[in-house]
Parts: structure tokens; C-alpha cells; sequence
């Protein structure tokens, strides 16, 4: 049991306690929603909850924080019509589940049947989060998002295409089963293989090697055919991929395996080639799986937000829609702290608005009828009757992620380390085997001439090559993941090694991207911690909250004494107010300093008692990470969208140049300063780099982003830890490293088996020999290299 | 050295028997998800568990 001070369900230290409803206990909760959470387990006799999670979670949970989300519009017939399979009287719908983290969770989804009996069935996928629920047809899928949401786990409904999803799997198992054939054919070839090598001969060879024969036809015309579709495509891109050596030499070995097979001869190198190709097919199937963690950019893009609008109906009610709903001229209500759902034009009210996702304004801009404002910025002041100009795709937030997506679609492919090798591997090989062939030709060994060149062929098959590049990016990519760096693309580790240029985004990427104390400066020698608590605690502003944050921080003890407030009001867009001990307190902003920090005021009866500075603060180890960025010889620039002074501050505070420095950046500027800033990778949160981002060489999302879909850019940063960019360049370097040394091994030998060839010493004995000998050498360097990786990243 | 002649077509039907049963199930969906079960096989069995027995014990 949790100690008194922790709440039982997330373990988090208890501010104000929540006390269960009806009995005498010492279990206390941190917050209502974990609360519920408990008392669900309990009446559903689920609370096995909470020994497993005792046994195999490694981080605690997140404290339940209830939006209070209806989810109404799941219930809409339009909604699911296009996010639900419907089939034999049941309905299937996908979720993806925030803060899903240990086998706890996994059993608690898939008990969902026994809380709501709707739910026939629930399937959890751990590594995307996402979760199948087969439903009753008439069931409100409303009640099971508000059910999921007050277990802890805000659903997010996926749109499924079907087809797609489909055609996915099958792609799977066609993999699965090709990987399955191949080590079916190459046991059993090796098995005779061995047999004739221990020294069968006579009918037993010749009966044996038939039975190879046919075992490797599955190989040749099943196994191998993604390597001749590479092979080919890659060729009509008029380039030389790994897989053409692979396919020349498995084409040719294959045929003159079967003429000697069929001339009593002993060129037989059935075993070696299927070997290496059912070592291939492992190997990049592998990679492929580890690249498929996390949701697919596809499947972001259907992503749907949750994004709640008010519309204003003919007879002035409200109705709560999906921001996906809403069409140009609809009136929307918008209440103070929700999302813009759409470009609109306010008809009535003011407040302000809080723009930095589009601009990295932190600074909130005054709001007044007639003005625009857009969708995905925060409405914070007070209440805004807008008209809907742009919905969705037509939105200022709707026009960057297209550009978004043509800058994925424009930018140029990395070519890997081992492609560029391949190319000049081929033609080596080739200008070889043509000078070996004419030289025993011109010596009139015809038979020779036949047998060392095709001998040459096949050794030289660069399998050991194909093996390893594949082989390390895993692991690499699976280490990476452990520590919340998340990559989607494998060539982005590569491609590390070409940075030289390092751009950062301001808000949110090295500062926290909210209002943050910095200073208390009291003046009347008396702190009125509990006070200002007891006010702020009760408004919904920004910037209460960051107080109240603060002092439940730092001044816990003083703001638990209870305190008597009378005469509560809140003045939007000025302040609360009350009275205390006959005393009246207000807090109201300072306004114009000149700094760019922002300032509110206590007043004790209307005489300023204290001064809050807020703004938005450094995250604790950006100076660090800045200095050593430098010291590894990276060029550092700050790009942000923010005015001069706040912008100016940041850079000076991180000993960034000053010429280095650009501000009030639009994300179009942004996106031409990445155009010429070549061998660059740009960090950034917000809509406004998500351009910049696409079209940089490595663009990495950093964790808080607000839209989801900038998840989908190269690198997405699960975790705040601004020592995550050091881990991926570090590990990218390291990775290359790995890569190079199994490539110097796998040439040599190949050089190796190059010069035998020549020489007419192989067989296919040695041939059996050398190759499996090769792939494992580079195995066994990569896993050492990589075990050195994850020393390095811890 | 005979008995290799019967021994290897032997052990040959063997996997041909075990790669159809394997794809079989790869086509009933069993490595779609390849994660997932990783962490459910620590999961207790509950199927002898009645709900009353659960209840006596948990509270």
C-alpha cells in the first residue's frame, strides 16, 4: 500500500487529498480522475490492476486528467460510417490509447468487455498503442471513449483503410512464409550437401543431389523474388542496388549447379546460395519490423483529432461537433482555453489568443470582432462568437501540413552506404570475371575459362554486405526506441555523419514553450504564497496555472493551511479578486516593461504588495547541450518565430551567435533558410516548422509537439530530454562506424575468395565453407559494435 | 552410409509436415503481432478462477 502521502493509484505526490466517498481509509488519490479510476477496479473486481503493474511496470503511471470530453460526435452516423467496420451485427473501431506503458495496462484493456458489456472483444497492440474493439451494433461508442478516457487512457480514433491494412498483412505473411521456405530448402540442402562432402558417392550423390536440385527450385523462383524485383527497379531507375550482384549471382550459380547436376559434375553450390538468401530474407525482415513501431506516417494522416467545436444552431443552442464537421459560414462558439477548431472571423467578443503553434509567439495577442483567428491556436480570455471561414485541409494549420507532405514527397532519396558500394562492387566484378574468362580463352582452357569465371561469380556474391547494413540498423533502431528516439526512416543514421549545421526552434524545442516563474519578488517583507494560491487556483488561465504550479512546487506547506476567501470574482481579462481577513487582494498584469517577461501584481488593498515575473524559461539542460554541440565542431542557429527581445535573450543566455540568430521567422521563412542551409537537421514543435522540418535533412519532432502528425517527420523524440540529439549523433556515428568495419570484412573476404577463384581452388566445398564463414564474422562484429552502443547510451 | 538414403527422406517429410502446419498459422493471423503477446504469457491463467473466488480475495 501506497504511504499517505502518495496517491494510491499513480503514486504521485498528494497535494490536496481526494478521500474515497463513503468509507473510513486511509487511501487517498492525488486527483478525482485517479480516484475513479480506482473505485471502477473495484466495483468491477479488477484489481488485479495493481499487482500486476506492482510486478513489471518500470515507470509509474500518469495521474488521470479527465478532459470532461463527451465524445458526442463518435456517436454521429456520418463518423461511423467512415471510421467503423460494420459486419454480422457488430461494429470494429480502432483507438490509439494515450499513456498505454506496461502489462498492467494490457490486461485492463482487454478486461474491457467485463466494465462495459457492449464490448465483445478488445485487442491491445503494444508497440503502436492502438486498440481493436469489436462492439454491438447499436452500441454508443461515445460511452466506451468516456470509459477508456476515465481508466486513464484518452482514445484517439484511427481511421482504418481497410485495403491497405489488408494488403499490409498479407505483405507480412508472404515474408513470414518465404523466411519459412528458405530455411525449409536450406536445411535439407545442407543436409545432403553434408552427406556428399562426408564423402557420398555414387548413387547416394547423385540421388541426393536431385533432391537439392528440387529443393532449391522453391528458392529460385519463390524465395528470391524480392530480390529480383529490387534488382530490376533499381535498375530502371538506371541505378545498381546491393540486390544485382545477389541476383547475377544466384542466377548464375543456379544454372551451373543444375548443368552439373545434370553432367554427374561436383559444381554444386545449391547450399552456399540458399543460404544467403534465406540469411537476406531474416535480416531485412527484421529491419522492416523494427522500422514499423509506432504509428505509420498513413496512418497519422487519418489520424482523428479531437479537436471539439460549438456550433451555434438556427435556434442559438449549442451543439458539440468533431472540428472535422464544421463547413465554411457555420457559427462556432468558442469557450476561453479551447482550441480554435477553424479559420474563422469573430463576430462578437474579445479576448486573446495565443498563437504560438503557428507564430512561437509566446506573448498572447488581443483578439476583437472582425478579426481572424485560426484554427489550432488557443483561445484564452474570454468567450468568442466567430464565423467559420476555412475548415480542415483549407486552414492556414490544413495548408502547412500539405506543404508538409510535399516537402516528404520532394526531397531527395539518401542513398545508402552499401547501394553506393554496390555500384562500383559490380563493376569490379564484372571487368574481372571478363578479364579472367578472356585470359583463359586466349590460353585455350576453354572448360577453365567456364568454371573459374562462374566460380568467381558466385564467391564474389556480396552476401556478407547485404547481411550486415540491414543487421546493424536494427539493433541500432531498437536501441534508439528504448531511449524514446524514435526513427522512421533507417537511412537517417547515416546520414547523421553529414550534419554539420544544427537549427533549433525556440518555443517549446529549448525553452518549456509555457509561462514559468522566474522570480517572486515580495515587498512588503510578507509572503502571501497562500493567498495568491487560494485566487489563482480557481481560474483557468495560463498563467494561473503556471503560479499555481509553481507553488505547489516550492511552497507546498504553506499553501495546504486552509484560509477563508470571501467575495470570489474573476474579471476576464484582468484578474480574480477577494477578500481575506478583511483585507482585499487582487492580482492583475503589470503592464509595459521593457523586458519580455511578463508581470503580475498583488495588491493588498489596492497597494502593490508583491511582483510575480513570469516567462518562458530554459529547459535545464539546453546550455549544456548547446556547449557540447559546439564543442563537437556543429554550427548552432535559432530560428524562431517570437519577437526580438525574447528571442535575443534565449541566444544570449545560450552563447548563440548573434548572427546566428533569427526571429519573428514566419514558417516560410524558415522553410527558405533550410533550402540554403545545406547538411542541416532542424529541431523543432510546433505547426510552424513542421515545413522546415520535412525539407531538412534530418528533421527531428521534438516531444509536446502539438499536432500529431509532425510524429510522422524522420525523427520524432518521444521524451523532453534535450540529451536525446547527442544520443541519435552519437549512435549515428557509431552506427556508420559498425557498418564500415563489417564492409572492410566482408571485401576482404571477398578478395579472398576472389583470388582462389582465379586460381581454380574452389569448390563448393570451399565455396560452404567461405561464405557462411563471412556472414558470421560480420554477425559477430555488429553484435559486439552494438554492444558497445548501449554503453555509450546510457 | 546407407541409412542416409532412408534417413534424410525421412527427415525431409518431417519439415514438410512442419512448414505446412507453420503456414497454416501464419495465415490464421498468429505473427501479426508479434509484441503483444510477449507481455501477456507473464499473465496469470484466471480460467479456473470463479468471480467469487476473485472477490474473496481481493477484498
Amino acid at each position: 500500500m501506497a504511504s499517505q502521502s502518495h496517491c494510491e493509484h499513480c503514486h504521485e505526490k498528494i497535494i490536496i487529498p481526494v478521500f474515497l466517498s463513503d468509507e473510513e481509509s486511509d487511501i487517498v488519490f492525488c486527483c478525482e480522475g485517479c480516484k475513479t479510476v480506482y473505485e471502477i477496479l473495484q466495483e468491477k473486481n479488477l484489481t488485479d490492476y495493481y499487482r500486476l503493474r506492482e510486478q513489471t511496470a518500470q515507470t509509474n503511471p500518469t495521474a488521470v486528467k479527465i478532459s470532461g470530453q463527451k465524445y458526442k460526435y463518435l456517436d454521429d452516423p456520418e463518423f461511423k460510417q467512415k471510421y467503423t467496420i460494420i459486419s454480422n451485427q457488430t461494429l470494429q473501431i480502432t483507438f490509439y490509447l494515450e499513456n498505454i506503458h506496461c502489462l498492467a495496462c494490457l490486461w485492463l484493456i482487454e478486461k474491457l468487455p467485463e466494465i462495459n458489456h457492449e464490448v465483445l472483444n478488445s485487442k491491445l497492440n503494444m508497440s503502436k498503442s492502438t486498440v481493436d474493439i469489436t462492439l454491438l451494433e447499436d452500441a454508443k461508442i461515445s460511452q466506451i471513449a468516456q470509459q477508456l478516457e476515465s481508466l486513464g487512457y484518452p482514445p484517439h480514433p484511427i481511421m482504418e483503410e481497410k485495403e491497405l491494412k489488408e494488403h499490409k498483412i498479407k505483405e507480412d505473411h508472404k515474408d513470414l512464409i518465404r523466411i519459412a521456405i528458405a530455411f525449409f530448402s536450406t536445411g535439407n540442402i545442407m543436409l545432403m550437401a553434408f552427406a556428399v562432402y562426408a564423402g557420398a558417392t555414387g548413387h547416394i550423390e547423385k540421388y541426393f543431389n536431385w533432391i537439392s536440385l528440387f529443393l532449391f527450385f522453391p528458392i529460385i523462383f519463390y524465395c528470391a523474388i524480392p530480390f529480383y524485383r529490387n534488382a530490376f527497379s533499381s535498375l530502371k531507375n538506371k541505378l545498381i542496388s546491393i540486390d544485382l550482384p545477389i541476383v547475377i549471382a544466384l542466377l548464375f550459380g543456379g544454372t551451373f549447379s543444375l548443368f552439373s547436376v545434370l553432367n554427374d559434375d561436383t559444381h554444386i553450390y545449391f547450399d552456399s546460395l540458399s543460404m544467403l538468401i534465406f540469411l537476406l530474407l531474416t535480416s531485412r525482415f527484421l529491419l522492416k519490423k523494427s522500422q514499423q513501431k509506432g504509428l505509420e506516417a498513413s496512418e497519422l494522416s487519418n489520424f482523428f483529432t479531437h479537436l471539439i467545436a460549438y456550433k451555434v444552431e438556427d435556434d442559438q443552442t449549442l451543439k458539440e461537433v468533431n472540428a472535422k464537421f464544421l463547413l465554411p459560414n457555420d457559427i462556432i462558439y468558442i469557450y476561453p482555453g479551447d482550441t480554435i477548431p477553424a479559420d474563422a472571423q469573430v463576430i462578437q467578443g474579445t479576448s486573446k489568443v495565443n498563437n504560438s503553434l503557428l507564430t512561437g509567439e509566446v506573448i498572447p495577442q488581443p483578439i476583437q470582432a472582425g478579426e481572424y483567428i485560426f484554427s489550432g491556436t488557443i483561445n484564452l480570455d474570454q468567450e468568442l462568437t466567430a464565423k467559420v471561414i476555412h475548415t480542415g485541409q483549407d486552414s492556414k494549420l490544413g495548408q502547412i501540413l500539405s506543404a508538409v507532405e510535399h516537402g516528404w514527397n520532394q526531397k531527395t532519396k539518401i542513398v545508402s552506404l552499401t547501394d553506393q558500394i554496390a555500384k562500383y562492387f559490380v563493376l569490379g566484378v564484372f571487368l574481372l570475371s571478363f578479364f579472367v574468362f578472356s585470359y583463359f580463352i586466349f590460353q585455350g582452357r576453354i572448360e577453365d575459362a567456364f568454371i573459374r569465371t562462374l566460380t568467381l561469380v558466385i564467391i564474389t556474391c556480396p552476401c556478407a554486405l547485404g547481411l550486415t547494413t540491414p543487421l546493424t540498423l536494427t539493433i541500432s533502431l531498437a536501441k534508439l526506441a528504448k531511449k524514446g528516439i524514435i526513427i522512421k526512416n533507417e537511412l537517417v543514421l547515416e546520414m547523421t555523419n553529414k550534419i554539420k549545421n544544427i537549427i533549433f526552434d525556440k518555443t517549446g524545442t529549448l525553452t518549456h514553450g509555457k509561462f514559468q516563474v522566474i522570480k517572486w519578488e515580495s515587498l512588503d517583507r510578507s509572503n502571501y504564497f497562500n493567498v495568491i494560491y487560494q485566487l489563482e487556483s480557481k481560474s483557468q488561465h495560463p498563467i494561473a496555472k503556471s503560479i499555481t504550479d509553481y507553488l505547489k512546487a516550492y511552497y507546498l506547506d504553506e499553501i495546504k493551511q486552509s484560509l477563508e476567501l470571501t467575495h470570489y470574482t474573476e474579471t476576464p481579462g484582468i484578474g480574480p479578486s477577494g477578500t481575506v481577513h478583511n483585507d482585499f487582494y487582487e492580482l492583475n498584469q503589470i503592464k509595459a516593461e521593457i523586458n519580455s517577461n511578463t508581470l503580475i501584481g498583488l495588491y493588498k488593498n489596492h497597494m502593490l504588495v508583491t511582483k510575480i515575473h513570469l516567462s518562458d524559461s530554459l529547459k535545464p539542460d539546453a546550455y549544456n547541450i548547446i556547449k557540447k554541440l559546439k564543442n563537437l565542431n556543429y554550427n548552432i542557429y535559432l530560428l524562431s518565430g517570437d519577437n526580438k527581445l525574447s528571442v535575443q535573450k534565449v541566444a544570449s543566455d545560450l552563447e548563440i551567435l548573434p548572427q546566428n540568430t533569427f526571429y519573428e521567422q514566419s514558417p516560410q521563412d524558415k522553410q527558405e533558410f533550410i533550402k540554403k542551409t545545406p547538411n542541416s537537421m532542424m529541431l523543432g514543435d510546433g505547426a510552424n516548422d513542421a515545413i522546415a522540418l520535412s525539407f531538412a535533412d534530418i528533421g527531428v519532432a521534438i516531444h509536446g509537439s502539438v499536432d500529431i502528425s509532425l510524429r510522422a517527420s524522420s525523427v520524432f523524440m518521444a521524451t523532453k530530454d534535450l540529451q536525446n540529439i547527442l544520443r541519435l549523433l552519437i549512435s549515428g556515428k557509431e552506427t556508420l562506424h559498425i557498418i564500415k568495419r563489417n564492409l572492410i570484412f566482408s571485401l576482404l573476404y571477398n578478395s579472398l575468395g576472389l583470388i582462389l577463384a582465379i586460381q581454380g581452388y574452389i569448390d563448393p566445398l570451399a565455396a560452404a565453407i567461405i561464405m557462411p564463414l563471412s556472414s558470421f564474422t560480420v554477425l559477430a562484429s555488429t553484435l559486439i559494435g552494438t554492444k558497445k552502443l548501449r554503453q555509450n547510451l546510457s | 552410409m546407407d541409412i542416409l538414403f532412408l534417413t534424410l527422406p525421412l527427415a525431409l517429410i518431417l519439415a514438410l509436415i512442419f512448414i505446412g502446419i507453420f503456414i497454416y498459422s501464419v495465415k490464421l493471423g498468429q505473427y501479426d503481432d508479434l509484441d503483444t503477446p510477449s507481455y501477456k504469457m507473464l499473465l496469470d491463467d484466471e480460467k479456473d478462477k470463479t468471480k467469487n473466488e476473485l472477490k474473496g480475495k481481493d477484498l
